[in-house]
């Protein structure tokens, strides 16, 4: 009998045995699924490309659902419409000035920006190690990171001020005690960045590359952040070089300001750097392929747009009154942008007859700048997702930035070539400085409507109180000094103890 | 299994008993209860050592034939005592009396059975009987109101049992992992498929009883997936004796048991028109001249009407039984179809069943379960917040119809009626979806036994499972809002394979009658696996039928689309365990076991863990100061502590991935054109990631009194889920997004849980057994560590409505608190601002709600919202009254809940500001004007208040007292049926939910999760059938 029984336990024990000599492996199994990792991806051409991509895709979210929130209607050219009641109670605190630190538009600029970061910083590390691939497109590639990085750093630096810098890629540890760098750091980061970039990316893009960033968006944007900086000199020694090599850029203003937006002339000759939107999915969100400008911005309810339209972005009535004009109110307005850039009453579309007033736009004013109809299903389908791209970056801006930043007597000429397209006289030459420099002011926010620049012009003036006395003339008393930076998302300031909050927030 | 084996089990099953032949003397004889003096029907009569066996009649009496020289008869019946009696070639008459168990029925506990007096640790048990009490589709839902400690919710009232029946064992363990327990059936663990459905493809007839592991001592031997309890399921098996069949047939029907009252076509008309004046619109032009509406339209539609409708339900089981004591085999088949009481939804299913079991020799003992199971339905979407046919059904106005009179399907037109949504009629008809699952479970075992003490059981079992989903929407032309023009298809096809191998060992050992030790070493694997390919396209068809293929499809336009994704799971866990039980004279009860499990999503130094657990128990009554107290026949005192756990975490946590599903678009793309895909990281990673663990201790008494009269048996417990899982956001800098799990949190339940049961006549004509069982805890969550309160729910509120915070319940309602309703512009004044403004069509005006200002900072905003309710009962409880008299047998079954809310968001729907859709008959006493109303606030389409925020506004009390099942019974006298087929004969009626008391305003109290959005509700079902034993 016992021996039966250690037999017994012989296989008992051998079999258990065999089980869990293979234990090791056995619980570690293959995904379903193949799982690339931050360590053993980017070992060719297409994948490194596919890096550079993911660094484009937050301007689709950025575009949507946060720019043009903080640069207009926080600014003095629009007012939320909508729906009224709690129909974007976070667009209305930027609108009213009653932001806070958990604002959800704040948070998305804040997040998406960190997001393009991180992803053009793995470009400009990974990629030159990247063993396979052409010397171009390993050019190019490093190129658009480095142009995009500057692009996301110069959103952030100047709605947060000092903001956390990094170049490099940081783990969950390090991106919990970051702290913030002094704003002269980081832009010292994005002009390094965009000289570099000016160097490595191609003057031009074709065919399934057009959108992709060229030395001209890079060149432009510099000029435009040493602008902001009050360098003139930078700013026109770099808006100049553009304007001086604009045909190797292929760069020239439309005849018809309104070509600018029409959806057969995307990244067309004006175009320096726009957002690539495409239709389809028709998805409801900001982080969708396509725009949701298009839907948002509609009359409300009027159904001339997929989606009904919302009319969430009026126009002021100071702004609409603010175009060269014959008569006394905007109904008679010369200046030929009005008409491509915002509905006014008796404005007609087809069948369709804009009305004196709508819910939320009690005079009947809205965008029109990025309005593709309702019959244009190609160009949108449904859903959020208009086809339409959103300029970053036009021609005619380099040309106001040269005439700003050199001054009435190099620059008038170049704004007047904007004004002249518009149907508008050239300006006075015997303006002052102070005349001219509001001239300039006034010229970008025509060219410019709802194009997403008009809150950072007021902040950049050379007169620091510029922007208060800007709102609070249009009504937004509410206005203090503190609004010049937007306050630190509160849930990023919750999860690092270095993260300081902008001063009266 | 050798081959000469394998014929001698194949002979055995196609022939069932083995007929042997003697000299024999016939015995008849008379086996009667001790308790009630009847006679038993039913009780097996078995020749020790051969395959003759009686089954006794209806009066309980049998005849058996017995050899010459004698032998011994044991005759047993379920729920009494077995009796040996020994027979000679003088014994020509018997009388047998047999008496009751009283807490030795057995219980099956994780590897083992033990009997319920000697058990250290909370188990609960419910017997076959009361499961097919019951017409239900799911075993699960037989479960409801039986067992104390476990909650049961059925979620919806689909056909099949297809919306799912959520099981909470003793409250909530997990935040992000699954709160299902673990389900054994016939010891195979069950994958947990993170469905309320699991056990709907299973026969309801086969089981033969649930035992539920419910504290961390009985549970922790299944450590890995055990932090929910276990519910072990045994199905039945053969026994020996003369094969017997039983059928068991019943049709019923079903029917709605209240439906919301909706508005009739003028009263519709003068309410959308008051809203859409309030919001600065002209009323539809339609409806602008209220008696034209009446005139044209009448009552108009009443789309519930069209909806919902009676509907049949039927099951026919039949089993077949038997065997020697050599070999026991039994077969079952099962048929079950619902229609559903939602036109045009149905479920069917059927179900084959095949348990033997065969004694090879004195030491081996070998044996299978296996069942096939093939469950189709065809549903529709009753659940989700934008489509469901029934919130389609409240919605649509009573001036749109569903057909057009000449017979195609009509529907809201957004330029003539303000309302676009889909037909709920067009939506039933034409879209096709069926949902397919065959699945086949089964195991084989084989037991050793040797040295005497000694049991080695290796069983190996696998589980099958295939699902498959269509959705065919042909083009119909249609008028009305979103019908479609293009044809869509879509399949999904899903395998889940498991497998399973189980190596125990036990011992067994008495010791000068004092000392038992019974004890258990194993070995377990079980590989777990799920992939799916699902496919669909849109376009014009050539053909009117679902395939993907070219051939039919004839794709023109870029909007016609092909998909094509596949995709799965891979787990495998390992575990090994051990248990040591230890009885001191029948009195005094020691327990042990400890596992160490082993999971494959976890990081290589992470993927074990440990859990042990002890127990205790102390039989009162056998001690000599309460021998001889009379009155207590039984009393038992025991508690246990112990660990569980819950490895259920997304897989490959532990590593850095690269995202590639970014998307940009390059090139000259005015249209869809021109995608890239981009890749990089979105999550950051933890490589620490590991199981999360549960603590329970556990205090109970068990008693019994006044000669089993009266049993009672209470527990007290405390669970602690600690090292939580929780997907903690990263900060944005990382410039990742995607929340990362981490072992962070903690949360705890305190319950208690009681049953008590009593005989309250017990005569020999009139009986009457009353069994209640009721559970009641507190859930909180103590810490949330590293994470934020995390915010959900409702998916048509941005913001959500259900949070998860440390020091409140899990998923307790947030929203704004009201105090009623602004009657005059100066209350607005003088109240915190909420939407300023003196415009009425854009902010707030009298009749709007006002909501308490909770941080007192004059603004109402996001930051005002709180605790306002939450969905976990304060008790829920089952009373279950049995009445017999004679042949006659009545039970009725009351199912409770009570303390529990209800987030009641059907109404945010039907109570304006939403939509043109029709509304509630409550608005009609909406706000007017001043002091009109206090509760229901004035109709404005746009809500510019806000007045449809989650608030306490829509918090209604859900505790509810249903009569659950009422059956009368009647088992036809002997002399009916005494001919030589039948053997017993019982024909019976039951209804299902006959009343609810409940002032829960919604469709149906039982809503799983506590926020109703209008699911498919529980019917009122009658039934009648028969059971019939050959």
């Amino acid at each position: 009998m016992k021996k039966i029984s250690i037999h017994y336990l012989v296989v008992l024990c051998s079999m258990t045995l065999v089980f869990s000599a293979c234990k090791k492996t056995v619980l570690d199994v293959e995904t379903t699924i193949p799982i690339s990792t931050l360590d053993d991806y980017y070992q060719n051409e297409t994948e490194a490309v596919k890096a550079v991509n993911a660094a484009y895709t937050p301007l689709s979210a950025i575009y949507n659902g946060s720019a043009w929130h903080l640069g207009d209607i926080m600014s003095d050219d629009a007012d939320l419409g909508g729906g009224g009641g709690g129909d974007g109670t976070e667009t209305a605190e930027l609108d009213n000035f009653s932001v806070t630190s958990f604002n959800p538009v704040i948070n998305l600029m804040w997040a998406q920006c960190y997001f393009g970061i991180l992803r053009a910083n793995l470009v400009v590390v990974k990629v030159p190690q990247v063993p396979v691939m052409s010397d171009a497109v390993r050019k190019r590639s490093i190129g658009e990171g480095k142009y995009l990085r500057a692009l996301y750093y110069y959103h952030l630096v100047r709605l947060f001020g000092d903001v956390p810098l990094y170049t490099n890629v940081i783990d969950v540890e390090q991106a919990a005690t970051i702290a913030r760098s002094p704003k002269a750091l980081v832009y010292e980061q994005i002009i390094a960045d965009l000289k570099a970039a000016d160097t490595l990316l191609p003057n031009t893009n074709t065919g399934s590359n057009k959108g992709r960033a060229t030395a001209g968006a890079s060149k432009g944007l510099l000029a435009a952040v040493y602008l902001t900086l009050g360098d003139k000199t930078n700013a026109a020694l770099y808006s100049k070089e553009v304007i001086d090599n604009a045909s190797s850029y292929g760069y020239e203003l439309w005849a018809d300001y309104g070509d600018n937006f029409k959806l057969e002339n995307e990244n067309g000759k004006e175009s320096m750097f726009e957002v690539q939107y495409r239709s389809g999915g028709g998805q409801f969100n900001d982080y969708g392929a396509g725009q949701k400008l298009n839907c948002f911005f509609a009359p409300r309810f009027q159904d001339v747009v997929q989606s009904r339209g919302y009319g969430w972005n009026v126009p002021t009535k100071d702004f609409a009154d603010s175009y060269d004009k014959s008569g006394a109110t905007y109904n008679t307005i010369i200046d030929k942008r009005r008409n491509r850039s915002m509905w006014i009453p008796g404005d007609t579309y087809d069948t369709y007859t804009h009305p004196t007033q709508l819910v939320g736009s009690p005079l009947g004013l809205n965008v029109k700048k990025y309005f593709v109809s309702i019959d244009n299903t190609l160009g949108d389908n449904g859903g959020w997702t208009c086809a339409l791209n959103v300029p970053i970056m036009r021609y005619s801006e380099v040309l106001l930035t040269y005439a700003e930043a050199a001054g009435i007597s190099l620059g008038k000429t170049y704004a007047d070539q904007v004004r002249a397209r518009a149907g508008l006289t050239p300006l006075q030459p015997s303006l002052s400085d102070a005349q001219y420099l509001e001239a300039i002011y006034n010229e970008r926010r025509h060219e410019f409507a709802f194009e997403m620049h008009r809150w950072y012009d007021l902040l950049r003036h050379p007169n620091p109180n510029y922007y208060i006395d800007v709102m609070r003339a249009s009504g937004k008393t509410n206005i203090q000094e503190k609004h010049r930076y937007m306050p630190i998302p509160q849930n990023e300031i919750d999860k690092n103890a270095n993260l300081t909050q902008n001063t009266g927030y | 299994m050798r081959l000469k084996q394998a014929i001698l089990f194949a002979v055995i099953l196609l022939f069932g008993a083995v007929n042997v032949t003697f000299a024999q003397v016939k015995i008849s004889g008379k086996v009667k209860s001790k308790v009630t003096g009847e006679g038993l029907s039913g009780a097996t009569i078995l020749l020790k050592g051969t395959t003759l066996s009686s089954v006794t009649d209806v009066k309980g009496e049998f005849t058996i034939s017995a050899p010459e020289k004698g032998g011994t008869l044991t005759i047993s019946y379920a729920g009494m005592k077995t009796v040996d009696v020994k027979v000679t070639n003088q014994t020509k008459i018997l009388e047998i009396t047999l008496d009751e168990t009283i807490g030795n029925e057995v219980v099956v506990v994780g590897y083992g059975t033990k009997k319920r007096k000697d058990l250290s640790t909370s188990v609960s048990s419910v017997s076959a009987k009361e499961i097919n009490a019951t017409p239900v589709a799911d075993a699960a839902q037989a479960l409801q109101g039986r067992v104390s400690g476990v909650t049961i919710t059925q979620n919806s009232g689909a056909p099949g049992g297809t919306g799912g029946t959520r099981i909470r064992i003793r409250g909530i363990s997990s935040i992000t992992g699954t709160n299902n327990p673990l389900i054994v059936v016939d010891g195979y663990p069950l994958p947990d498929q993170n469905a309320d459905n699991v056990l709907n493809s299973f026969g309801t007839g086969d089981i033969e009883s649930i035992d539920v592991l419910k504290d961390a001592a009985a549970a922790s031997i299944y450590g890995q997936r055990a932090s929910n309890g276990v519910i072990m399921i045994t199905t039945k098996r053969g026994k020996p004796g003369k094969a017997s069949i039983t059928v068991d047939i019943y049709r019923g029907l079903q029917q709605a048991w209240q439906l919301p009252n909706m508005l009739n076509a003028k009263e519709y008309a003068i309410l959308n028109s008051e809203a859409r004046i309030a919001s600065g619109l002209s009323p539809i032009p339609k409806l602008a001249d209220y008696d034209a509406v009446e005139t044209q339209f009448g009552k108009g539609t009443n789309w519930l009407n069209e909806i919902f409708r009676r509907a049949s339900m039927q099951s026919v089981n039949l089993t077949a039984t038997g065997g020697s004591d050599k070999a026991q085999y039994l077969f079952s088949a099962g048929y079950f179809l619902q229609d559903g009481i939602i036109y045009k939804t149905d479920a069917e299913r059927f179900n084959l069943r095949f348990n033997g079991d065969v004694k090879v020799n004195d030491h081996i003992k070998i044996g299978n379960s296996i069942s096939m199971n093939k469950f189709i339905e065809h549903g529709t979407d009753t659940y989700s917040p934008f489509n469901s046919v029934i919130l389609l059904g409240l919605m649509a106005p009573p001036t749109v119809s569903a057909r057009n009179e000449d017979g195609t399907y009509a529907g809201g037109n957004g330029s003539v009626d303000g309302f676009s949504e889909p037909n709920p009629i067009y939506n039933l008809e034409v879209p096709r979806n069926k949902y397919t699952k065959y699945r086949v479970n089964g195991n084989v075992f084989a037991e050793i036994s040797f040295l005497k003490d000694f049991k080695f059981k290796a069983l190996f079992g696998a589980d099958f499972s295939y699902q498959e989903i269509n959705n065919y929407s042909p083009a119909t032309p249609a008028s009305g809002g979103n019908v479609f023009n293009l044809t869509n298809y879509s399949v999904q096809k899903g395998l889940y394979p498991d497998y399973l191998s189980e190596l125990t060992l036990a011992y067994d050992k008495k010791i000068n009658e004092k000392h038992k030790i019974n004890a258990v070493v194993g070995y377990t694997y079980q590989e777990n696996k799920y992939d799916y390919v699902v496919a669909g396209r849109g376009g014009n068809f050539t053909q009117n039928i679902p395939v993907l293929n070219d051939q039919v499809f004839l794709p023109t336009d870029v909007s016609q689309t092909y998909n094509a994704a596949e995709s799965g799971v891979n787990k495998r866990a390992l575990s090994y365990f051990g248990r040591v039980n230890y009885d001191f004279d029948g009195r005094g009860f020691f327990g042990f076991s400890i596992r160490r499990d082993g999971t494959s999503n976890f990081a290589p130094g992470n993927k074990y863990a440990t859990f042990p657990s002890v127990s205790a128990a102390w039989r009162l009554s056998q001690e000599p100061f309460l021998r001889n107290v009379k009155w207590i026949d039984e009393l038992k005192v025991r508690s246990s502590f112990g660990y569980t756990g819950n490895p259920d975490v997304t897989g490959n946590a532990y590593i850095q991935s690269i995202n590639q599903s970014f998307q940009y678009t390059f090139g000259n793309s005015s249209g869809s054109g021109g995608t890239v895909l981009g890749a990089a990281p979105s999550k950051t990673y933890n490589p620490n990631i590991r199981w999360e663990k549960n603590e329970q201790f556990n205090f109970g008494v068990d008693g019994s009194f006044f000669s089993g009269k009266l049993n009672a048996s209470v527990d007290l417990y405390q669970r602690r889920s600690i090292d939580l899982i929780l997907y903690v956001a990263p900060p944005l800098i990382s410039g990742t997004y995607e929340a990362v799990p981490f072992n962070t949190g903690i949360m705890r339940n305190r319950g208690i849980d009681l049953t008590l049961s009593g005989k309250v006549i017990n005569t020999n004509n009139l009986k009457w057994n009353i069994n209640t069982v009721l559970g009641t805890y507190k859930n909180k969550v103590v810490s949330m560590g590293l994470s934020a309160p995390i915010n959900n729910g409702f998916a048509r509120i941005t913001g959500g409505s259900k949070r998860i915070e440390a020091g409140y319940p899990v998923e307790y309602f947030y929203g704004f608190v009201t105090e009623g309703i602004f009657q005059s512009y100066e209350e607005i004044s003088n109240h915190a601002s909420q939407a300023p403004g003196i415009d009425p069509t854009t902010s707030t005006a009298p009749g709007d709600l006002k909501f308490k200002d909770l941080n007192g900072d004059g603004i109402i905003n996001d930051q005002d919202r709180t605790n306002i309710g939450n969905f976990n009962p304060t008790f829920t409880y089952g009373i279950t009254n049995t009445v017999s008299y004679k042949n006659l047998e009545i039970t009725f079954f009351l199912q409770g809940s009570e303390g529990n809310k209800i987030l009641n968001f059907t109404r945010w729907y039907t109570e304006g500001g939403v939509s043109n859709g029709n509304y509630s008959k409550d608005v009609i006493g909406r706000w007017t004007a001043p002091g009109t109303s206090n509760t229901m606030p004035r109709l404005a389409l746009n809500d510019p208040n806000g007045n449809n925020r989650v608030s306490d506004r829509f918090v209604e009390d859900g505790s509810y007292i249903r009569m659950k099942n009422v059956r009368i019974a009647y088992n036809l006298p002997a002399k009916w049926v005494a001919n030589k087929v039948m053997k017993k004969a019982q024909i019976y009626v039951s209804a299902q939910n006959l009343f609810t008391i409940t002032n829960y305003s919604g469709m149906d109290p039982e809503v799983g999760g506590g926020i109703d959005i209008g699911f498919y509700p529980q019917s009122r079902t009658f039934i009648a059938g028969a059971t019939i034993e050959f």
